[in-house]
């Protein structure tokens, strides 16, 4: 694989590695930096990338398992920050004022969901992969991916039906 | 596009589970973003618009490619001032090798001239002599 060949190949997939680390490492600067490694590996690595058939799908998998690495790595450095922001997304009222913006709102709900839910959310709402892609990225079987984005959607519903039954939006 | 309500809400039940396809989910997305779709669906319409903004971010990271470039060349950089450093000192080298060879030559050039100069004055010396031999035979003639 050539530089041309990269550039048109693994650029237009770089934004969807950001989303996907922004959305797993919650944090723009970490999500930044795990971009740039991905995209540095996948340079690295370009001679091996014509045997792959799907481009996207492979970097998808390199980001996952980078940003679980990282969040591994994080986890028990920033364990008080992690329970700070999860006290604050719980606090009700006063984060909900804060996030006026419905549009927010939904951020926080996902968020608030486990990584692994919040990363098929992603890859299947926001980016579009099918099915059968979301297996091979996440490394699960097909019952599995659909259980979990079933539960992260029924969830992020439930809340968003509430907010608007209290007239929150 | 035109869907009907009991459509959207079997999509949406579907859509719940986890069962609908990315055909159907595109038809919600395309039924969300017009701005005709029922009050009644508010929240998913939310959650649609979320998606829709959020597949649009971009992330504004540089790849900074440019950097690995040079890093390839780096070591033809390393390999191409090693030769020149190795070239300059047998270059050096060679050069005062010749000079001592030069230098030699010159002592000996300068030592021959000094032989050749000292033989020829002896030869000279030597003519000089001759009259000595016929001194000699004269002298022995007279005094036998």
């Amino acid at each position: 694989m050539t530089s041309e060949d990269y550039n048109k190949h693994i650029l237009p997939v770089r934004d969807k590695i950001f989303r996907f680390s922004l959305r797993l490492l919650s944090s723009e600067a970490a999500a930044k930096d795990a971009t740039q490694d991905v995209l540095m590996k996948l340079w690295n690595r370009r001679a091996k990338l014509s045997a792959v058939t799907n481009v996207e799908a492979y970097a998808m998998t390199m980001t996952k398992n980078l940003c679980y690495d990282v969040l591994k790595s994080k986890h028990h450095k920033t364990l008080e920050l992690v329970h700070n922001s999860y006290s604050e997304t719980n606090s009700g009222l006063g984060s909900q004022i804060e996030a006026r913006d419905e549009v927010d709102l939904v951020k926080k709900f996902i968020d608030a969901l486990p990584e692994q839910q919040r990363a098929i959310i992603q890859l299947r709402d926001v980016e579009q992969f099918s099915n059968k892609e979301i297996e091979d990225i996440m490394g699960m079987n097909s019952t599995s991916v659909r259980v979990a984005l079933s539960r992260a959607r029924k969830k992020i519903m439930n809340e968003l039906k509430k907010t608007s039954a209290y007239g929150l939006q | 596009m035109d869907f009907s309500k009991a459509y959207i809400t079997k999509l949406l039940d579907l859509f719940d589970d986890g069962e609908t396809t990315l055909e159907q989910e595109r038809d919600l997305k395309s039924y969300f973003a017009s701005e005709s779709y029922d009050k009644d669906f508010e929240p998913y319409a939310v959650l649609f618009s979320y998606f829709e903004t959020e597949s649009k971010t971009t992330s504004q990271v540089e790849v900074d490619l440019q950097s690995s470039k040079p890093n390839k060349f780096l070591w033809l950089n390393v390999a191409a001032s090693i030769v020149v450093i190795l070239g300059a000192v047998w270059l050096f080298t060679y050069y005062e090798k010749q000079q001592d060879i030069q230098a030699a030559r010159i002592a000996f050039e300068k030592t021959q001239n000094a032989l050749n100069f000292l033989s020829y004055n002896m030869n000279e010396g030597l003519e000089k002599l001759e009259y000595i031999e016929v001194f000699n035979t004269q002298k022995n003639k007279i005094i036998k």
